[in-house]
């Protein structure tokens, strides 16, 4: 399982599955606030990745979860020891690590739980232009193929000779041109493709799309999105008042 | 007498942009409803760019120049852009995963419905009787990415049906299949053709596909060759190199010549197997 | 001697969870052309890539030559082995069609004189002379197809590899590719196809695959005779199929050697 398996959506019927998009992000902002801003050290860290655990067993994607997060401990390792290395503080460290891992998890529990669809029409939604989000959602769609491509090409041009290492920095830019051009031709190939797909299938058709996915947020779902944008003002208002929590 | 044509092509030609060829050139056709009419020819005849001009791509997504006319359903193509016309004819393209625009089968069926911005429950019941017409139900959770290239195929025409067109255009859609996958892809579009859908269909394995048409047309550098009945086409250029004649019509062909077949050419072998004389026919 | 063998070769992709070489066994020797057939999936492309060592076995052996391929880079291999892939849009990338086959010369450290003279040779030989200056984006699917097969061909592999050689090319393309396989002197070609047609004509042993194991492998003739192969995602040729139910005993595999077959039949 690939390590993008955490940020793919997967369909499922756990609550978070069901919940509105709406307090989803306001529980990511949440977690981004509280992680980047709001705390420091290592106890408050660890609780939020966690807390985010457990929202991701109450997905049921633990499996998925684990293969983006054994990549992202790779990184948050590179995280922590440099700046062990530059600061020499070890529990400083190792909480700069958990906030990596905890910002990876956030998103981790959104990407697995909500369709890139629902994300679109919230974004529609919100005001972004209709286009503007079809285009960014479809360039999301159409990653993993390039990425395929790109191998593909890979293995095309070795198959002729062609050796990617070099000690030579010109030499080494001048090596990507081989790979860089068929995919630049294939990726235009593609968006046409695609282009020509949307046209056929309607796209443009109606000023007033709808939307498969209901998106509308229930008043419960209202009330969870404020209660945790509360949350959050409380969080960020204590870390200058003294109200203990 | 009033035949009901599901496409009409007069005088049709056209050049792309920047190049000094006709890409079609002079192409006149009649498409009856209910037709199934396969549109063979060497590479570059033109055969994509036809279907591309039956669905309004071209002119509207290819600049170039481009005389003469087409009327699809009542519609006058030039005039209409393509999204305009996806309730009355849907396109199928080569690539299999290039035309699957969203993450999930269940939302590429949505997505033409969308467009057409009715209301949720509709689509819902609309998506659910594709499923299973499609037999697509098992599928409906997964992504574009996990499905076989036969899969794809068939959601990609189950997406273009979606918005209920009677005509269905399919750009070699097989090129990408193994040969198994392709045989059931062409029983499908059978299968719809026997319901009433009007099929157009550029295909160069005529051996798999020629037996459920009623129409071929070949073309070469632009033109249109020929258009008629699938088998009297066969036959006038059964020594050509335009298209891929289907071993069955080459045997019965030999056969003839020599006395052993007789009757009408066939194209599946349970109408050659009736043909078949094993005795020499004596002349005289 | 054989040229190539696997020998029971195991491989699984990086982030898959099925193997998609599942055992494979198999040797080819000089002079032999080889068609490999099977269903998507099957994993032909798979093998395909391990006969230059673009993939390298898990479990079992690779041997070209007898060198295992575990012991040489890629490189040196693609000097013996010449893999034509599928999609030409995979590799055409330089500004002109001289500059295009000339890659691969310069990539092995050919000096520019005999690249030039091969450049030419090869080029002309393909029918594509007019093109030198040319960019290869602007040719035809036809002629780009001819434009990766010679700028393999250009520095003479002793063995081809193919990856589904006649996918999307119509009959005229499809016979001079056939004709190029004739006219190929090296020591070995093995190709993926499903174009049974192509297959019987211009391979004469057959190797078919079913889920990363070899299923058959023999006589073309042979081994489309011995059973219809469905369940390997295979669809015969139709001149087998129609054999078959008219009992020719012969077992024809074009239409020209049916319609030969049946006549000397009937005469007798």
């Amino acid at each position: 399982m690939s390590w993008a398996a955490g940020l793919t959506f997967v369909h499922g019927n756990s609550w978070l599955h069901r919940l509105n998009p709406l307090p989803k992000i306001a529980i990511v902002i949440l977690f981004f606030v509280a992680a980047i801003y709001i705390y420091q050290d290592l106890l408050h860290l660890a609780l939020l990745f966690f807390i985010s655990l457990m929202l991701i067993v109450a997905a049921k994607q633990m499996k998925r979860w684990w293969s983006t997060m054994k990549m992202s401990f790779l990184v948050a390792f590179i995280i922590a020891l440099l700046d062990y290395i530059f600061l020499g503080e070890l529990a400083f460290s190792v909480a700069m690590g958990i906030r990596f891992l905890v910002i990876v998890s956030a998103f981790s529990v959104y990407s697995l739980t909500t369709s890139p669809e629902d994300t679109a029409a919230v974004m529609t939604r919100a005001g972004f232009p209709y286009s503007l989000v079809v285009a960014f959602m479809m360039s999301i769609r159409f990653l993993p193929l390039l990425a395929q491509e790109a191998q593909n090409i890979i293995d095309a041009q070795r198959s002729r000779g062609f050796n990617m290492s070099t000690r030579n920095p010109i030499k080494l830019v001048k090596n990507y041109v081989p790979i860089l051009i068929p995919l630049m031709v294939i990726s235009l190939m593609k968006a046409d493709s695609a282009a020509q797909a949307l046209e056929t299938r309607g796209f443009g058709y109606s000023k007033n799309v709808s939307s498969y996915g209901s998106i509308k947020p229930s008043f419960y779902e209202i009330a969870l999105t404020a209660a945790v944008l509360a949350l959050m003002v409380i969080l960020i208002l204590n870390r200058y008042i003294d109200i203990t929590i | 007498m009033n035949i009901l044509k599901a496409i009409a092509a007069s005088n049709l030609s056209f050049s792309y942009e920047g190049s000094g060829k006709y890409a079609l050139k002079d192409v006149n056709m009649d498409i009856e409803e209910g037709d199934f009419v396969i549109i063979a020819g060497p590479s570059g005849c033109g055969k994509s760019t036809l279907i591309r001009a039956f669905n309004g791509l071209i002119p509207h997504f290819y600049r170039g120049k481009y005389e003469g006319d087409v009327i699809v359903d009542d519609h006058r193509l030039p005039n209409e852009e393509p999204h305009q016309l996806f309730r009355i004819v849907g396109t199928v393209f080569q690539e299999p995963e290039n035309q699957l625009l969203t993450f999930s089968v269940e939302r590429e069926l949505a997505f033409p419905l969308e467009n057409a911005g009715l209301a949720r429950q509709d689509m819902k019941k609309i998506v659910d009787s594709t499923l299973k017409k499609f037999g697509l139900c098992e599928l409906r959770y997964r992504s574009p990415n996990e499905l076989s290239g036969g899969e794809q195929q068939k959601v990609a025409i189950a997406a273009a049906l979606i918005s209920n067109p009677k005509i269905l255009l399919l750009d070699e859609p097989t090129s990408n299949l193994d040969p198994l996958s392709a045989s059931a892809l062409l029983d499908l579009l059978h299968h719809l053709n026997d319901e009433g859908m009007t099929i157009v269909l550029s295909e160069h394995r005529l051996s798999l596909a020629a037996p459920y048409s009623n129409k071929l047309a070949i073309m070469d550098k632009g033109r249109l060759i020929d258009y008629g009945n699938t088998i009297d086409v066969l036959n006038k250029y059964i020594n050509q190199d335009l298209v891929e004649i289907p071993d069955i019509f080459l045997i019965a062909n030999a056969l003839k010549q020599a006395g052993y077949y007789e009757g009408e050419m066939p194209l599946l072998i349970s109408q050659f197997l009736s043909g078949i004389r094993k005795k020499p026919r004596t002349g005289g | 001697m054989s040229i190539i063998s696997f020998d029971g070769v195991y491989y699984t992709y990086p982030l898959s969870e099925k193997p998609a070489l599942n055992g494979m066994t198999l040797e080819i020797s000089k002079g032999e052309r080889v068609a490999l057939l099977g269903g998507n999936g099957a994993g032909k492309t798979t093998a395909l890539k391990h006969v230059n060592g673009l993939l390298r076995p898990n479990k079992g052996s690779v041997k070209i030559y007898g060198e295992d391929t575990r012991k040489t880079n890629t490189s040196n291999l693609s000097r013996k082995v010449g893999i034509v892939f599928q999609n030409p849009n995979h590799q055409l990338f330089a500004q002109t069609c001289w500059d295009e086959v000339a890659f691969a010369l310069k990539n092995f450290g050919y000096d520019d004189l005999e690249i030039e003279k091969r450049v030419e040779s090869t080029l002309r030989f393909f029918g594509l002379w007019d093109y030198k200056d040319e960019s290869p984006f602007l040719l035809s699917v036809g002629e780009k197809k001819r434009l990766t097969i010679a700028s393999v061909l250009i520095y003479e592999p002793q063995i081809l590899v193919l990856d589904e050689p006649t996918a999307g090319q119509d009959i005229e393309q499809k016979k001079k590719i056939g004709n190029l396989l004739s006219s190929f002197k090296g020591e070995a070609v093995i190709a993926s196809t499903h174009d049974m047609d192509f297959a019987a004509r211009n391979f004469s042993r057959v190797v078919i695959m079913s889920s990363g194991k070899i299923v058959a492998d023999g006589p073309t003739r042979d081994i489309f005779y011995m059973g219809d192969w469905k369940s390997a995602g295979i669809l015969e040729p139709q001149t087998v199929s129609i054999a078959k139910i008219t009992g020719i005993s012969s077992h024809p595999l074009t239409s020209e050697e049916f319609v030969e077959a049946f006549k000397e039949e009937v005469a007798k």
